[in-house]
């Protein structure tokens, strides 16, 4: 799984699978993070009395 | 996707010749004997018993007085293009390519149990229980009663016979929950190697690293060696008309081969359709 | 008190009807609780499991249910990405019956592993040309956006939406759902199609083994169509058996009926290339490997019946009706339309599991024969006991489906 494992191997085989298997988690993370973020920015604009729509979640999805 | 690796050195392969092989078992007990193979709790149930050397049984199927009967010894064949190594998902089983040795390691093995589906030899057998070896003693439990219900708990029968003093150092003793297989005892070889080296020397003689197997048994059925190298025994043997392999066809080449001067046999080891299957030993006896 | 958590504007059975509902259920987890404490404990000697048949009822279950759980990414594609608005008011149902299904397989699979302890092993050790290794991969980290997909609706419960902080996360990931089920279908793809290649691959087996392109042998590609063509059949009847039971309308019909005619098109592409698989396979691999055709249906119950049943009766049959818009918009028909879509692909892991280990390849080898032991059906209904509950509660305590007020306007 890491470069120190012994079965580890500089090959395509091992950068294809394990390259595309960290980026599948990175996006997953990243994911994560900006929804964190976006809740630490936008607990102050709610506790300001702001109208809901500044929302970022109320401008998309109107129907919810 | 096979476990097909580059070359090295040495190939090592066995020969059995099954005009000698009476079926006595002797390789199975050598082999049990020499690899800590354990005792299962019922040893009736074949289909979850440990055999890395197997025996068995065929017949041409006519009836008296055209009877024949054959064995078929099965260790693991060591196959070239593993069915089993590139399956695995946690590398606990690996070809050496130095040797040809398909390895498996225990305590790497999570017990997925794929390679044993991806082997048509049923080479590969599961520790469905615990490792069993009669001792005379079991642990803390010293009340005899205490022995009985953990036995009964535990589904083994109590211990009480001192096996384990006949346990090879040599070989690790397998735990629950693992595949294990034939290793061509490859501790043997680990043995003479380091005899070789303390020797100076860093080739092996061919009697030097044998398997146990080939070793016992009475009727010098199983020949073991390099097939590589063409001075030993093996590699001339492989070139016998009657050589064949079990299951060639499915491209597993397989490193273990059969001399059998019999046509119904060699039938016996393959799939043919009607029509495929040639005829090519024309005595029908040897010897 | 209770009734402060339920969804506001929704009608729900009374706490006392609901406890007793989940009673079943219950029972079965407690069933598959004394199956797995002994599993493990006293090990796989516990189930029928031997030497021949290494894969059993557990993988059967495995296959089927992560195949079934496909409505999840494949709805999650098509809401988010693709863009089909009619499909959000399906979508939550999707992600939960999803969720069920992959927690459910993989908690299987650590009790059907020897080595329960040792299950990081596949990770760290891992074996990139395994394909049990690109399975595990993906389904571990599906299970993860199937978690963050399942977050948002936990947390539009009416209690937990007044944290603030709650509802604005849920409402965040909500937002950024579409890269999550990116994500999803990309990891979805490989594990569904890898499930298939574990079979696929195996060479030295020539009931399983297949050609293919690259490193990938056609199973793998049958396994992702045949998931994405039963698994909106999986949604539908799981939504329609929570609308029975509720006795109300959940989902509008334009939902159901795009699912089931993408569902439709999907399950007859997968039938005709399964055809021409089975063709190939039986033209090509089989003769190859000495074998004709019907030696591989005379052992034992596993005989020729079981190809008709898989691609003709619970193949083709369901096709038809899922494609005919007459019948589908018939809700008896769209119910046994969708009913042997799934029992089909049910089958078709059934007979690449179990005929394939039953079938012996060495000449001189013998037909076993398999019955699971009660411990191996104490884990594998467990699952079915566990979904139940997990439905259940998510359908009595979130709002699953957004138009449910609308649709069953609450007389006072």
């Amino acid at each position: 799984m890491f470069p120190f494992c012994f079965e580890w191997k500089w090959d395509p085989d091992h950068i294809i699978f394990l390259g595309l298997l960290y980026l599948a988690l990175t996006i997953i993370a990243l994911g994560l993070t900006v929804a964190f973020i976006k809740t630490w920015i936008e607990l102050p604009l709610e506790e300001k009395g702001e109208p809901p729509a500044q929302l970022a979640y109320r401008k998309r999805y109107s129907e919810y | 996707m096979s476990g097909k690796k580059k070359e090295g050195k040495h190939k090592y392969g066995m020969v059995i010749d099954l005009d000698k092989c009476t079926g006595c078992g002797t390789c199975m007990v050598a082999c049990a004997a020499e690899n800590n193979v354990s005792v299962q709790p019922d040893e009736s149930d074949k289909q979850r018993s440990i055999a890395w050397m197997l025996i068995y049984k065929i017949t041409n199927g006519k009836k008296f007085p055209d009877t024949e009967v054959c064995y078929f010894p099965r260790p693991c064949f060591h196959c070239e293009n593993t069915p089993c190594v590139s399956v695995c998902p946690a590398t606990a089983t690996d070809v050496d390519p130095e040797t040809g040795i398909v390895s498996q390691i225990y305590s790497r093995c999570i017990g997925c149990r794929y390679c044993q589906a991806a082997c048509p030899y049923h080479a590969r057998t599961f520790n469905w229980w615990h490792a069993y070896f009669p001792t005379t003693s079991w642990g803390p439990l010293h009340s005899e009663s205490l022995q009985k219900l953990y036995s009964w708990w535990e589904g083994r029968p109590p211990r009480s016979k001192g096996l384990e003093r006949y346990l090879s150092p040599e070989v690790s003793v397998r735990m629950r929950g693992v595949v294990e297989k034939c290793s061509f005892c490859h501790h043997r070889l680990m043995r003479a190697k380091e005899k070789a080296y303390m020797e100076g020397r860093r080739e092996l003689e061919e009697h030097e690293y044998i398997t146990a197997c080939a070793e016992a048994c009475p009727a010098q059925a199983i020949t073991f060696g390099d097939l590589k190298n063409p001075n030993h025994k093996v590699s001339k043997l492989v070139k016998d008309p009657r050589a064949f392999r079990i299951l060639e066809r499915l491209g597993t080449e397989p490193k273990v081969y059969y001399l059998s001067s019999k046509d119904w046999v060699r039938r016996m080891a393959d799939n043919y359709l009607e029509g495929e299957f040639e005829q090519k030993i024309k005595v029908k006896k040897t010897g | 008190m209770e009734s402060a958590l339920i969804p506001e504007g929704v009608k729900r059975c009374s706490p006392k009807v609901f406890f007793l509902w989940t009673l079943p259920w219950l029972g079965l987890l407690a069933w598959g609780a004394v199956s797995a404490f002994l599993c493990l404990y006293k090990g796989l000697n516990q189930t029928n499991m031997s030497n021949y048949f290494a894969f059993a009822l557990w993988i059967v279950f495995d296959l089927a249910v992560i195949a079934l759980g496909a409505g999840a990414f494949f709805t999650g594609f098509l809401t988010y990405i693709i863009g089909k608005k009619e499909l959000k008011d399906i979508i939550n149902s999707a992600v939960i019956i999803g969720f069920i299904c992959y927690s459910g397989a993989v908690a299987m699979l650590g009790i059907d592993i020897g080595q329960p302890l040792r299950g990081w092993f596949i990770f760290w050790h891992v074996n990139v040309h395994s394909m049990l290794a690109e399975v595990s991969f993906c389904i571990t980290c599906y299970l993860g956006v199937l978690a963050i997909e399942y977050i948002p609706i936990i947390l539009e419960n009416r209690k937990l939406e007044e944290i603030k902080e709650l509802r604005l996360f849920g409402h965040n990931l909500h937002e950024i759902m579409a890269i999550f089920a990116g994500t999803g279908t990309f990891l979805s793809f490989f594990h569904q199609g890898s499930l298939g290649g574990l079979f696929g691959v195996m060479f030295a087996r020539p009931f399983a083994y297949r050609e293919g392109f690259y490193i990938w042998p056609w199973t793998f590609f049958l396994f992702v169509l045949s998931a994405i063509a039963a698994g909106p059949s999986f949604t539908i009847l799981c939504t329609k058996l929570a609308e029975k039971l509720g006795r109300k309308r959940l989902v509008p019909e334009n939902a159901y009926q795009l699912l089931a005619k993408i569902s439709g098109y999907l399950l007859a592409l997968y039938i005709v290339f399964k055809i021409a698989d089975t063709l190939g396979w039986a033209y090509g691999v089989v003769p190859e490997a000495g074998l004709r055709l019907m030696d591989f249906y005379r052992e034992g119950p596993y005989g020729f019946w079981l190809v008709v049943a898989e691609i003709g009766i619970f193949g083709i049959i369901p096709a038809i009706i899922l494609l005919v818009p007459q019948a589908r918009k018939s809700e008896g028909w769209l119910i046994i339309g969708c009913l042997m879509n799934c029992t089909g692909i049910v089958l078709n892991r059934f007979v690449f599991t179990i005929v394939t280990l039953a079938i012996p390849v060495m000449p001189f080898d013998r037909f076993v024969s398999y019955l699971p032991t009660w411990q191996e059906w104490g884990v594998a209904l467990a699952v079915l006991g566990y979904g139940f509950l997990l439905y259940s509660l998510s359908y009595r305590y979130l709002p699953l489906f957004p138009r449910e007020r609308e649709l069953n306007p609450v007389i006072e």
